[in-house]
């Protein structure tokens, strides 16, 4: 699968990051020798393969998982907030989302 | 010898023994810190003051008597990866360059518990994503060998630290060889362990199927030592597995007769180089000689694990570092348009180059269309990898290679064909994906007098045996008690 500047246009928006005309341009060369390095996977004969196989599934999920509910750690608000926020504030700031 | 170039059991006899105290030999490795940091910048933080209130508590403990533990007055470090409630955890990147958690880590939780004495936070490749520790958004670490080389990644810090004396030993993360491949570069002892035995609750996750937290240190038991303490079963992190609890200094008797270490060929071909394929097997001949029988073994899988290994790390990693968007912690830009431009400008300007190209081709593998050629393909190809591995270890029980395919290169030389240094992974990212114990220890030096690590793979939860057999070698060589010519500097 050849890259372009759509293709990285494209995962960019998925991946909420900005990229300048030059790195957009040294990324779909980079991306591109890394993706043809992906492709021998091809290769490979996985028709019968479980993906899923090995890995470790806990069925004892109340028994082994799931904790008494009794409270734990707390932790006081400022310690939580972002070191910019106002110390006294109750939520977290952000631009407006809802226009 | 000076205090700094003593392993954990001797420095815990002196400290025992009322030789020194904990104060005095933390004194003595914050003032070796000051001395060589300004050339080997191998940490991002270093937190003098927290230490020394540290250290007159643990004292105070040791008299009291309810300070027991081997680990008590060690001074060490962790990899800046890890989170130490109220102490700065940057990553290695400008995104977290304001983070200060609210806790600590499982690991820092236990090994404060024993009454160690941490100095401050190491230098790493930028959200563990290297191999060479280039992508620090802070500083380069060099390595102390030659310090016109890198000292390996992403844990360089970690490695260089120990090689240097400005730990007595570190923790680092090893998602597809960072603590073995700087273990090896810098010549000290790393280990990972299987993936499960230690808590990663605390580790800022990379990828999180295969980031497991080890000890880096100067001798095979010293990194049991710390095994003991960070090991087992944490509520905190449901991939822990609940393994019988056991003392793996109680493991190293140096016996190793009988042992069968398989030596795959794809391990020592042509793509090694010459002096790090000579002393590989020179190794094995010095099993041989201790009674352990090497036997040459096959493993063609071996084409297809790097691939394998970025798909899934990347994929994990592009999933893992979605919450970095400014609103809760980390990085801001000051003046957003709106919410959509908050969010990607404040991760375009916090992450670094590596860390956005791996974010993109981790977000490619995921995406509709790509998904099964890339990311469900690889999936398939793991089982195959760990397939062949246990069917390895059905023969043998105990693997042995390189590291890496090479010693430590300069600064610079590889860092603008990621490709190729994504290759060098090989040795390494394997053990990672069939979820295996690893070990890397010094075996030689190159003509360049560079460090050479020996990789031993153990069975899954085979923690015992590669320490064992490690320390076999260690006991029987001079490699790992060699301290690089730092005078001066």
């Amino acid at each position: 699968m050849a890259i372009n500047k759509e293709i990285i246009d494209y995962v960019a928006t998925l991946a909420r990051l900005q990229l300048s005309e030059e790195e957009q341009e040294a990324m779909v060369a980079e991306i591109g020798k890394v993706v043809n390095y992906f492709d021998q996977l091809k290769e490979l004969d996985t028709a019968q393969v479980n993906a899923m196989d090995y890995l470790v599934v806990n069925e004892n999920v109340f028994e082994d998982i799931l904790r008494d509910d009794v409270t734990g750690t707390s932790f006081a608000r400022e310690e939580l907030l972002h070191p910019d926020e106002d110390r006294s504030a109750a939520f977290f700031t952000v631009p407006k989302v809802v226009e | 010898m000076e205090l700094h170039e003593l392993a954990i059991s001797e420095l815990s006899a002196l400290i025992r023994n009322r030789e020194i105290c904990v104060p005095e030999l933390t004194r003595h490795l914050l003032d070796r810190i000051e001395k060589l940091e300004p050339k080997l910048h191998c940490y991002i933080t270093v937190t003098s003051e927290k230490a020394m209130q540290k250290a007159r508590r643990v004292q105070a403990g040791i008299d009291a008597g309810t300070l027991s533990s081997p680990l008590a007055g060690i001074p060490m470090a962790y990899k800046d990866n890890i989170c130490t409630r109220g102490v700065l955890t940057t990553c290695g990147s400008r995104m977290l360059g304001n983070f200060v958690p609210p806790y600590d880590a499982s690991v820092v939780h236990r090994l404060d518990r024993h009454g160690v004495v941490p100095l401050g936070k190491l230098n790493m490749d930028e959200f563990a994503m290297g191999s060479s520790t280039e992508t620090s958004y802070y500083h380069q670490t060099r390595n102390p060998w030659d310090v016109e080389r890198v000292p390996g990644g992403s844990s360089g810090g970690s490695a260089a630290a120990v090689t240097a004396g400005e730990a007595v030993f570190t923790l680092g993360s090893d998602t597809g060889g960072s603590i073995r491949q700087p273990a090896s570069f810098c010549g000290c002892v790393g280990l990972k362990p299987t993936y499960g035995l230690v808590s990663r609750f605390g580790l800022v996750a990379y990828a999180s199927s295969l980031d497991q937290i080890g000890p880096l240190a100067k001798t095979v038991r010293d990194c049991a030592l710390v095994l003991n303490a960070i090991a087992g079963r944490d509520p905190l992190d449901q991939t822990t597995v609940d393994v019988p609890r056991q003392d793996y200094t109680q493991a190293l008797t140096g016996e190793i007769k009988g042992l069968v270490i398989g030596l795959p060929r794809q391990f020592v071909d042509e793509s090694v180089a010459a002096d790090v394929r000579e002393a590989v097997l020179a190794a094995a001949k010095v099993f041989t000689d201790l009674g352990a029988e090497c036997r040459e073994i096959d493993l063609p899988i071996m084409e297809y694990v790097v691939p394998t290994y970025y798909i899934i790390a990347l994929a994990e990693a592009s999933s893992n570092l979605a919450r970095y968007d400014g609103v809760k912690f980390g990085y801001r830009v000051p003046d957003p348009k709106d919410m959509i431009d908050f969010c990607k400008r404040s991760r375009s300007e916090g992450f670094g180059s590596e860390v956005k190209k791996r974010i993109l081709l981790g977000t490619y593998v995921l995406s509709s269309g790509y998904y099964d050629a890339y990311y469900k393909k690889a999936l398939q190809a793991r089982v195959l990898i760990t397939r062949a591995f246990n069917k390895a270890f059905e023969e043998c029980d105990v693997l042995m290679g390189p590291v890496a395919p090479t010693t430590a290169y300069k600064i610079g030389e590889k860092i603008n064909d990621p490709l190729t240094m994504y290759m060098e992974d090989i040795f390494t990212v394997p053990v990672n994906l069939a979820r295996l114990p690893g070990i890397s220890l010094p075996c030689g030096f190159d003509r360049n007098h560079l460090p050479i690590g020996l990789q031993l793979i153990g069975k899954p939860f085979g923690e015992a045996t590669i320490l064992n057999a490690a320390y076999a070698f260690e006991q029987n060589t001079g490699f790992p008690k060699q301290r690089p010519n730092l005078k001066g500097r």
